[in-house]
This record gives C-alpha cells, structure tokens and sequence, in this order.
C-alpha cells in the first residue's frame, strides 16, 4: 500500500459528515480553552474522555486531537492582544507579539501567527505521515526486551525533559506505575491492591486520575494565584501584512517548522521547547536581534510555526511506536486503549483507517483554524475577559459529571477527590504530574513485556544487553541521565523549560 | 535536623516516596513472586516499591535550601473545592439537580470575593444549564431529583 492510497484511506473516513462535525467541536474548544489562561489542552481533554467513549474511536481520537493543536492557535491570541500567554507555549509570543500589537500591528502578529501555524502544523502532519510505515515496521521487529527498553527510554527521556530533578521525576513514574498496577492481574488472575474494594478490581480508571490530577488540582492552584485584571485590548487594524514582515517570516516560519517537528518527537519536549528553542535560534540567527522583545516579527513567525509542528509530531511515538511521550499523548493513549486498541505499531496495519483518518483530520483541522480564527477573534477576546470565577465552578462540576458516568460508580467521585487532594500536593512540592500519568499508562504494558522478556531468556536479566536494540536504548538512557545531572544542564533546565 | 529542614520541599517530597514505597512493599508481600523465569504478580511490583524507596531516600539526603519551603497559604481554596466534589459523590441519592447545585454553590466559596446572592444565582444557572445539556442533550441517566 503506498502513500497515495493510505492518503485516500485518510481523506475518506475523516471527510465524514460526523468526522469534520467531531473535527471541527476539538478545534473550537481547543482554541477556546488556549484563548484562556488557566485552563488547558490537558484538563479539557481528560474532561472530554468520557464523551469519547461513545462516538467510533476514530472520531474520538480527532476531537481530542483537535482540542490540542486547536489550543496552541488560541493561545497566541491572548498573549498578542493581551501579553497573557494562553499557553505556556505562547509565552514567547506574547513579548514581541504584544509589542506589536501595542504598535499598531496586531493584525500582522494574529495573521503571521495563524499561517506560520497552519504551514507548521500541515508540513508536520506530512512528517508523520511519511514516517508511519517505514517506522513501524522497523518497531514490529522488536523483540519484548526491546520493547522494555524503549518504554524505559521514553519514560526517562520525559523525565530528563521536564524541569523537575531527575530523581523526583522518576520517582513519579514509579508512583504512577504502581498505581497503573491496581487491579486484576491478567497473567495469574490476582487481584492487586484493592483493599477487596469491588470497583477497583478492573484497576483504577484512567479518566479519573487525569480529571483529579489536572483538573482539579489546576482550579486548586489557578485559584490560589491570582488572575491579572484584564487590560485594554489594543485595537486589531488591518489583517494583511507589508511586504518587509513577509519576506522576513518566511525564513522564520520555515525555521521554526523544522525545529517544532522534530523537538515535538522528544518524549518530555514537544511544543514549549520547541517554541523557546525558535526563539532563541530566531534571536540568535538575527542580524538585529536588538529588535527581538520589542516587535520582532521573526519572534512571533518562528515560535508559533515551530509550536504547531511540535503539535502534531508529538503523536509520532504515540501512534507509530505506542509510546506516548507527554501527558496529551498519554490521554490519547488512554482513549485508545479504552475503545480496546492498544497503542502500537500494529495499529497502522490493523486499524488503518483509524491512523490515516486522524493524520488526514489533522491537515483538515488545520485548514479550518485558520479559515475560522481569524474572524472569530473578536468572540475569544470577549471570551478572555470573563473573571475566573465564573469559569472554575463549572470545570469541577464538568469533572464531577464526567467522572461519575464513565461508569456510574459514586466512588470514583471521591477517588477523584483524593486525587485532586494528591495533585495538589504535588504542586505544593514543586512536582510536575506528567510523568506520572505516563507511568500509569506504560505500566500493565510494560510489566506484561518485562515478564516475556525474562521468560524468552529463562530468567536472565542479560537479555536486556545481548539483544542490540535493546542495549542501543539502554545506552542512549544512560547518555540521557548522566547530561541531564550534569550541573549545568539541571540549571539551563530550570530556567528554560516551563511544563 | 532543624525545623526548617524538615519542611524543606525536597526533604518532604523524598519522605514521601519513602512512605509509598513501604506501604506499596508491605501490601504486596503476599502476592506470589514466581522464579526467575516465570515472574509472579508480586514481583514487579516489589521491584518498583523497592526502587521507590531508594529514590525516596536519596531525595531526602540530597534535599538543600535550593528547593525553597512548603508553603501552606490556600487552604480555603483546597478545602471548598474538594468538599464540593466530594459531595458529588452522593449524587445517586441526591439526583442530578440537587447535587450540582451544592457543588457549584459550595465550590463558589473557593473564591473571595462574591456575594451570596450571586453564588445562589450562578449556581442556580449552571445547575439548569447542565441539567439541560447532560440529561437533555447527551442523555445522562442519572436520575435528575432526589431518591432517598
């Protein structure tokens, strides 16, 4: 099967009337939930996993994926017009965006911001494309020690990308896959730390530790800091740019793609490294940076290509490898596995109509957002100014609700209590939650994996060595941890990286 | 170790672990640990729990002032928030309206400065809004009233 036909797979099944209906709901709600400050693409997606639940997993998918590549358009807006960063991948945007704005040039920082998206966003969903069946082909060669090691790979590399100390991020892992290990065990049929309670015999469920964890606990902590009142927002002006501002994003845009495409892989990184990163590379490579942070088109044009690419790159090991490498893709990898397709290489041979019509959804989605955003600007201003406090009341009810009829059991509601409780804490302790999300995702497969591993090999932990793959990942895990210790590298991380 | 030490994030965070590692260890003594070979429910775990422990461990010894205090300011916030979700939890006897309408309104608390007349107004709202949407539109079948 070659390109052209998976491609007609993909335009197929996502230009179903329910697809581009399901497509087009991610993308409103994504940008509406950027265009906020405090809330974001993950709470929103975790709230949303129990609409999933009904609609064909294909359709599914697309809406979530929308709500994420949806927010990183929405959260450019706000930080042009109101130097308040939606998104954290929008805090580089806001300083030369801002700057423009109050200048008079707000429309060329929102249009250069939504087609420097859109090529982004699209010259990516090719990259993933193009990189789908070589790569998973080569993935189905792998052995259960491989697999070990790579899950292992991805988890660490998460850890060594988030600004918390390696030790307390792996540490979160670990707890994470504890609790991922709740319930009954497949193989031998034991049922594992449930203190006998009945719900918890199919293991802890995975939409209420995502709703507790960010959700919650985000109202939690959104609340305590207090929102800035909103300011005067400057007037739009013409949305067409000069001559000068196109010829110089256009090296920007194509900059920040390539960046954004391939830091969106990294497991931890994907669309706040990939945006600082532009920036920097933006400023550096400048032969004026003294213009950056005071309106510097190339510091809008960049970062925000380079943060839509990451965007979608970001589901490559999700999709092609079944390792989710960030929070967004481990909620999406909990909604697969929910509709019984675990994540994998398989998934492009055995269900490819759902692959193909999530990456086709992808370009479309990205077509609409422009097409949409740009009228629909006024609406998300208005939206920004709204107090939080008419917002968070309705994001714990929505958890409630949402939370309750995943499976209509009361003790799930106080499971995600205990667990906004618990994400709260985390935050207090300066402890980032995504890795253990991860952690909680990745367990029961990778235990089921270590177990055939070390049954291959007759109880020899070698295996992990002699097989090359394996050992090549364990290597580069070795290569990881040791950089990311270095003292100079904990301090650059820091300050540099924002989760 | 003085005082200031012990509420050191860091410190706090490695005890932590170190508490979950036990107690996750503890519970799962019982469970088969199998060979080698043919691994038991147990021994994954034990292997986690165990690495848990150490991580935990080494956290606390490493812990400096470079990681900063706990800092306990907002307790109103957590307490109203997750009182009101924890009330949710009754929503199979109190119906859908009535539970929504105490979590919204308890959960209005969380923020200062409101008036109660707006609370109530908010509340009543949202509740009509949801009750619309979720068992209108969506076709939730929690009941909507009260089965006591």
């Amino acid at each position: 099967m070659d390109m052209f036909s998976h491609l007609a797979l993909g335009f197929g099944e996502a230009l179903t009337a329910m697809n581009l209906l399901y497509c087009l709901v991610g993308i409103l709600l994504g940008t509406l939930v950027g265009v906020l400050p405090g809330l974001g693409p993950v709470p929103t997606m975790a709230m949303l996993l129990p609409v999933t639940f009904g609609l064909p997993p294909t359709t599914g998918l697309i809406m979530l994926a929308g709500i994420f590549y949806g927010s990183q358009y929405g959260g450019s807006t706000s930080a042009i017009l109101l130097k308040l960063p939606g998104e954290v991948s929008s805090i580089v945007t806001a300083l030369d965006g801002y700057k423009m704005a109050r200048s008079g040039r707000a429309g060329s920082a929102l249009t250069v911001s939504a087609l420097g998206s859109f090529f982004g966003g699209c010259v990516a969903t090719f990259f993933l494309a193009a990189l789908a069946v070589p790569l998973s082909s080569l993935a189905l060669k792998f052995g259960p020690a491989d697999y070990v090691s790579l899950m292992a790979l991805g988890l660490i590399g998460a850890v060594a990308l988030s600004s918390d100390s390696t030790l307390k991020a792996v540490g979160l892992v670990i707890i994470g896959m504890l609790i991922g290990l709740v319930g009954t065990d497949l193989t031998s049929g034991l049922v594992r730390y449930t203190f006998n309670i009945g719900f918890l015999s199919d293991g802890i469920d995975f939409v209420v530790i995502a709703m507790g964890l960010f959700g919650i606990a985000s109202v939690i902590s959104s609340l305590a800091e207090v929102t800035a009142a909103p300011t005067e927002v400057p007037k739009i002006g013409r949305l067409k740019m000069t001559r000068e501002e196109v010829k110089a994003s256009v090296p920007a845009v194509l900059r920040g793609t390539v960046i954004g495409s391939i830091l969106g892989i990294l497991p931890g990184g994907g669309v706040v490294l990939s945006s600082f990163m532009s920036y920097l590379v933006e400023k550096r490579l400048s032969s004026t940076p003294e213009r950056f942070g005071e309106g510097a088109i190339e510091g809008v044009a960049g970062p925000e290509s380079a943060n839509n690419a990451a965007s979608q790159t970001t589901f490559v090991p999700l999709l092609i490898l079944g390792l989710p490498t960030n929070a967004v893709a481990a909620l999406m990898g909990g909604a697969m596995m929910v509709h019984n397709i675990v994540p994998g290489p398989e998934v492009i041979s055995s269900n490819p109509s759902l692959f193909w019509g999530l990456i086709a959804s992808m370009w479309i989605g990205n077509a609409m957002l422009v097409f949409l955003n740009l009228p629909l600007i006024g609406l998300w201003v208005r939206l920004v100014s709204m107090p939080y406090k008419y917002i968070f009341p309705a994001i714990i009810l929505f958890c409630c609700i949402g939370v309750y009829a995943t499976s209509y059991q009361p003790g799930n509601v106080v499971l995600l209590m205990l667990f906004g409780l618990f994400g709260y804490v985390l935050y207090l302790l300066d402890c980032q939650p995504a890795p253990l999300l991860m952690g909680m995702v990745l367990a029961p497969l990778l235990e089921e994996q270590f177990k055939r591993a070390m049954l291959m090999s007759r109880g020899s932990p070698m295996t992990f060595l002699e097989s090359p793959i394996s050992a090549f990942f364990l290597a580069i895990i070795a290569v990881v941890l040791l950089v990311s210790a270095l003292p100079r590298v904990t301090r650059w991380r820091r300050t540099h990286i924002v989760e | 170790m003085m005082r200031q030490d012990l509420l050191n994030r860091d410190f706090l965070t490695g005890s932590l672990f170190v508490v979950f590692g036990v107690l996750w260890l503890w519970l799962g003594l019982d469970y088969p640990m199998g060979s080698a070979s043919r691994l038991g429910p147990g021994a994954f775990p034990l292997m986690l729990s165990v690495g848990l422990i150490g991580i935990g461990a080494a956290l606390m010894v490493k812990a400096n002032r470079a990681s900063g205090k706990l800092l306990l300011k907002d307790t109103r916030e957590v307490v109203f928030i997750l009182l009101a979700v924890a009330l949710f939890s009754l929503v199979e006897q109190l119906g859908l309206i009535c539970a929504s309408l105490l979590v919204v309104l308890i959960g209005s608390f969380a923020q200062r400065d409101w008036s109660l007349r707006g609370r109530v107004s908010y509340s009543l709202r949202l509740t009509v809004f949801v009750a619309l949407v979720f068992h209108g539109l969506i076709g939730l079948t929690t009941p909507l009233w009260p089965t006591l």
